[in-house]
């Protein structure tokens, strides 16, 4: 039974003003789990619209998505996107929103091992969300797991104006840390074990926004299956005397 | 083609009935006190098991198995205990030329062996579940004229064997390569119910009661991926016991 698998596909980030932004180009691979995750913060004091993924001939569906508070409004947003197709074409993921953001950030992540099955739905079993006040430890705990397979993604991102050091949870690998130059941290980090609980440390407490992932291994853990205590039997098929 | 060769025959069993499939017409020796019964493979084989079915021994008897490179084979690799019915002589796997089995036995009878068969064991990778069911197979001649003469009411019976093994998937490939070794057909085949039990082991020589059907198969939906099988063996070692 091969482990779930991280691989990160793009990473980046901008402080232009814009209603969309471009990752940079993907070449997805057939058949695998891609989740694309963005982090914005709107231009004016109001809570951002959930935007649209779109890109690389898939159909993305949004998985989670969480506001965090800047300044006392809700003005930030990360979000999640899952897509899997059998013959997805390079290109760039595009996210739009309904009005214009201030700066995105944003990472796109392909996996391993992952069932994705109905188109893709099968992969995530859940997911969980938080926004959390000033913290130097965030966190958001799933609830637990349906197979000791699974995996769990967890997704930050950090308000700013600085960029805390995010250091990942413990189990926890981390797949990317990005910075906006007008502050914020985006940051996912990845574990094949069975890990409810999704923490950071920060090295400075901020507000944040955090998601949780439970991802779906493709090859599940088979039950025990319970030996009687009876030996083996065996057989000998033909006969060497001809 | 394999030669055989033993030290005494009773012309009316020959030794050709040691190979001949019908464990009811068994070969004997010419003599109560057992004998001697080699096998030359003509080229070096591989086995790990000589399997003497619906014999008559009795219970003080010692068997011997030896394998050699060349005539007469002189390394002893087994002495198997005495078992009623079949005997089965397991070791570890030998690849050679010759085979010879020693009988030494005190017998009221001429020493036979309804069935002998050398090959290799290929055990399962686990045990079926709480033994098995037994039953009896009844089949019926109903009493019928031809030209004139009358035949009496006959009624045999054979032991039937109902088993049920749960295996992972994983698992599966072995127990398609079992039913695929030995089904399709309606020729017995040699059956150890538990291989892993102390010496010496129970051998039965048995038919899959459904010959060309696979086992029937409960399969647990995913993502248990959990298979169990149930199938039935009939116990053909000492033949149809025939009542008139």
């Amino acid at each position: 039974m091969p482990d779930i698998a991280a691989n990160l596909l793009t990473s980046g980030s901008t402080s232009a003003d814009a209603s969309f932004y471009d990752t940079l180009s993907i070449s997805p691979l057939a058949n695998k789990i891609i989740l694309a995750k963005c982090a914005t913060m709107r231009n004016t004091v109001a809570i951002p619209s959930i935007p649209v993924a779109t890109g690389n001939g898939l159909t993305w569906v949004l998985v989670a998505t969480q506001t965090w508070d800047h300044a006392g409004t809700d003005r930030g947003r990360i979000s999640v996107f899952r897509a899997v197709g059998p013959s997805p074409s390079s290109g760039a993921v595009r996210f739009t929103y309904s009005e214009t953001q201030r700066r995105q950030t944003f990472a796109v992540i392909e996996f391993d091992n992952v069932d994705v099955g109905n188109g893709g739905a099968d992969a995530v079993v859940q997911s969980a969300t938080a926004k959390l006040g000033v913290s130097s430890t965030p966190s958001v705990i799933l609830a637990a797991f349906s197979d000791l397979a699974n995996a769990t993604v967890g997704l930050i991102h950090v308000d700013g104006p600085t960029n805390p050091a995010v250091t990942p949870g413990s189990g926890y690998a981390e797949i990317v840390e990005i910075s906006n130059v007008e502050g914020g941290s985006l940051e996912a980090q990845f574990a094949a074990g069975n890990l409810t609980l999704v923490d950071w440390t920060l090295s400075l407490g901020q507000e944040s926004g955090v998601i949780g992932i439970e991802l779906k291994n493709a090859t599940p853990t088979a039950p025990p299956v319970v030996s009687t205590g009876q030996g083996r039997p065996s057989f000998i098929s033909g006969n060497l005397i001809t | 083609m394999s030669l055989i060769t033993v030290d005494s025959e009773d012309s009316a069993f020959p030794k050709e009935n040691l190979i001949d499939g019908d464990y009811s017409a068994p070969f004997r020796f010419a003599v109560t006190t057992g004998g001697i019964i080699d096998v030359d493979f003509l080229t070096a084989v591989t086995f790990d098991s000589v399997f003497l079915g619906n014999h008559n021994f009795n219970l003080g008897v010692t068997v011997t198995v030896k394998v050699g490179a060349s005539f007469p084979p002189t390394t002893v690799v087994d002495t198997p205990g005495f078992k009623a019915k079949n005997i089965l002589s397991k070791f570890s796997s030998q690849t050679f030329r010759f085979l010879r089995v020693e009988i030494v036995d005190t017998n009221t009878a001429n020493t036979e062996i309804g069935e002998m068969v050398v090959g290799v064991r290929t055990v399962l990778p686990r045990g079926i579940r709480f033994g098995f069911t037994p039953a009896i197979q009844q089949e019926v001649i109903l009493e019928r004229t031809n030209r004139g003469k009358r035949f009496a009411l006959e009624l045999f019976q054979l032991e039937r064997r109902t088993y049920s093994i749960r295996f992972p998937e994983s698992e599966r490939a072995q127990f398609l390569a079992f039913w695929n070794g030995v089904n399709g057909s309606l020729d017995p085949f040699v059956w150890v119910e538990d291989d892993e039990a102390v010496d010496p082991a129970e051998a039965l020589f048995v038919s899959f009661e459904e010959p060309g059907f696979r086992p029937k198969e409960l399969t647990d939906p995913a993502p248990d991926s959990v298979f169990d099988w149930t199938f039935t063996l009939i116990e053909e070692s000492t033949g149809a016991e025939i009542q008139a």
